[in-house]
């Protein structure tokens, strides 16, 4: 993109914070739609309170199932934002202004949807308070030795860490939606969001500082979640579970899902915002290059993993290995190995698939391959158990389902009406962005044509590919 | 530029340019107006040294590791000491068993770091109820929105009636418009 061709400030504030302004069809019927979802997602579960667990196929010897499988899906996709966007932060890559905000929101939700899994599993959600560390009226206490309780440890730090991580940076940015807004119940919400936000030259290095601290903390955070849920599989006795490997594979697995899900999102809001001025053809690039990484990376573990199985002899692993590769869950298996490695990389590895329409599709096809890992490792190896007239077998109801396609629904539901309310590219890290590219910063777009007022700031990091 | 007055003892004016401010800024604290009176809202973060004003300070790092350190403690003490008090049948080993109480603590410590690097940021803008807006500082001002739309705002306030009258003619005499 030429400087000449590069929007000035007026037509960035008028294209990002204008979406805010007029209802778009898509959106709407987007939020319609996925709000009809929800309304399944809700029914299935009431219908699951008022009549019990029973209704779900989960039995013995299968005793986890979707929930646990869609509960560490889930997770894994939430580690799209608050872990990509502050690597890329903490690494000042300067693409990263235009993704940051709806990686975030990804992460805030999809981990809202993942934490309800566990409780739906428990069927008498009311009991979900003996979990927490207080002393009840026996004066007992969760066993720490769980990593159940492990589990809600990292998950709260997670929840509330990637919360304040979305809105921190979102302070700025409601300010100038209330600096904006007419008088009225929208000005009010603003506000309250801005919490009295004036941009002065105090708040924004306090506000700096505290970004770049939440940034460098939530990584270690990021990998404990998803390295913890691993936990709940690996440290037991289970054939298929037991592995050294589970923590950073799941971690991988999640980063690689994440990104599965944040570049879908980017093209879906390209092209239903007409955000191609922000969420440019090399902001794309960036993360298809990112994301092949990802999928060679996923395939050297679980390469790893399955081979160290093999060669182990171990009859119950081997049992386990064998239902997977050569048996009744072969399909699923192949095709995840397809759908996760052999097409990402066939179409990642070229510039021209490296364009939003295919990495999307690619995208979506490692969402597909992701969700069947985490079904293949928890249904086999639960279907496979070390004595032979224990096995079974595993068939979801349509409770089951119902909850699994509904939290898709929450979760889209969730993203369309965040990004109707708040400005989903950050309008502030925008003109950041062009003020350091003017002064010859890494995107090094504009520097003699540009304008120095942040009045008329080009984009940042708009270059083509 | 736009240059407006709220108030006789504050001068307001907005600025297209950070140049621009730059030299107000400048031509004001050779006037005699101390720097502490000098308040300059900008719609994204300026880089150190961009206009002749003192750094800010912070101690959001001091505050963060001080919550790390509290939020361990915390985690620490509820692990170890559920431990201890309904101490389980562990088979001769360690009643207080290090990694799950190396975990609680670890996710304690993060937990602690986040809450009060937040809280911090929050009190250090005055964005916390019933703080911040004293003398003025980070007071509401109706030329706010032009923030909003990417321009400057300078504001300087306690002046006397005299200084606030010549500093509102060197604004007007670099500005592009006059309110």
């Amino acid at each position: 993109m030429t400087a000449e061709s590069q929007p000035s400030a007026a037509a960035l504030d008028g294209q990002l914070l204008g979406r805010l302004d007029r209802r778009r069809p898509g959106l709407l019927v987007g939020s319609l739609a996925s709000g009809a979802l929800a309304l399944v997602f809700i029914y299935c579960w009431g219908y699951q309170i008022a009549n019990g667990i029973g209704v779900t196929g989960i039995n013995r010897p299968v005793f986890w199932g979707f929930y646990i499988i869609n509960f560490v899906f889930w997770i894994g996709i939430s580690h799209a934002g608050t872990l990509i966007s502050a690597i890329l932060r903490v690494t000042k890559a300067e693409w990263r202004r235009p993704v940051t905000r709806s990686a975030e929101a990804i992460t805030l939700f999809a981990l809202a949807i993942g934490g309800l899994f566990p409780l739906i599993h428990l069927g008498r959600v009311a009991i979900f308070y003996y979990m927490i560390p207080y002393p009840n009226s026996r004066m007992l206490w969760p066993n720490f030795r769980s990593p159940l309780v492990w589990d809600i440890a990292a998950i709260t730090t997670y929840i509330i860490g990637s919360a304040l991580y979305l809105f921190l940076p979102l302070i700025p940015d409601a300010a100038v939606m209330r600096d904006r807004a007419a008088a009225g119940l929208k000005k009010r919400f603003y506000a309250v969001l801005a919490l009295g936000w004036r941009g002065t030259a105090q708040q924004w290095h306090s506000l700096e500082w505290g970004i770049r601290i939440l940034a460098v903390v939530i990584i270690p955070v990021a990998v404990s979640v998803h390295t913890i849920v691993s936990w709940d599989f690996a440290m037991t006795q289970t054939p298929g579970w037991k592995s050294t490997i589970f923590g950073p594979y799941f971690v991988v697995g999640a980063i690689f899902s994440g990104i599965a899900v944040l570049m879908i999102a980017m093209a879906l809001l390209r092209r239903g915002l007409a955000l191609e001025r922000f969420l440019t053809d090399r902001v794309f690039n960036n993360l298809g290059l990112l994301f092949v990484t990802m999928s060679l990376v996923w395939g050297y573990f679980t390469f790893a993993e399955h081979l160290t199985v093999w060669y182990s002899g171990d009859l119950f692993e081997k049992n386990v290995h064998h239902v997977l590769l050569h048996g009744d869950f072969a399909v699923p298996f192949w095709t995840m190995v397809v759908v996760n490695l052999v097409i990402p990389v066939a179409v990642l590895s070229f510039p021209r698939g490296r364009r939003p329409l295919p990495t999307a599709l690619v995208g979506c096809g490692v969402l597909v391959g992701m969700w069947l890992e985490r079904f293949l490792i928890v249904v086999p190896a639960l279907s496979t158990p070390r004595l032979a007239y224990s096995i079974g077998d595993y068939m979801p109801s349509w409770v089951e389902l119902g909850i699994m396609i509904g939290a898709v629904g929450v979760f889209a539901c969730l993203y369309f009406t965040f990004t109707q309310l708040l400005p989903i590219v950050s309008v502030w890290e925008m003109r950041e962005g062009w003020r350091h590219a003017g002064s010859g910063g890494e995107s090094g777009q504009p520097s003699e044509a540009a304008p120095t007022s942040a009045a008329a700031s080009p984009v940042p990091g708009g270059g083509a590919a | 530029m736009t240059a407006a007055t709220q108030d006789p003892l504050v001068v307001e004016a907005v600025f297209e340019r950070v140049e621009d401010v730059r030299a107000v800024v400048e031509a004001v604290l050779e006037s005699g107006v101390a720097a502490s009176q000098v308040e300059v809202r900008s719609p994204a973060p300026l880089e150190e040294g961009e206009l002749p004003l003192p750094k800010p300070k912070s101690r959001v790092l001091l505050f963060a590791l001080a919550g790390a350190v509290l939020g361990g403690l915390t985690a620490f003490g509820l692990a170890a000491g559920t431990a201890l008090a309904y101490p389980l049948p562990t088979g001769g080993m360690s009643i207080v068993a290090g990694p799950p109480v190396g975990v609680v603590t670890y996710e304690g410590t993060a937990l602690g770091l986040i809450l009060m690097t937040v809280l911090r940021v929050l009190w250090e803008g005055g964005l916390l109820p019933g703080r911040g807006i004293r003398s003025g500082r980070g007071r509401a001002s109706d030329l706010d929105h032009h923030v909003a739309n990417g321009r400057l705002l300078l504001r300087i306030h306690g002046l006397s009636e005299e200084q606030a009258g010549r500093l509102r003619d060197l604004s007007r005499a670099s500005a592009v418009e006059v309110g």
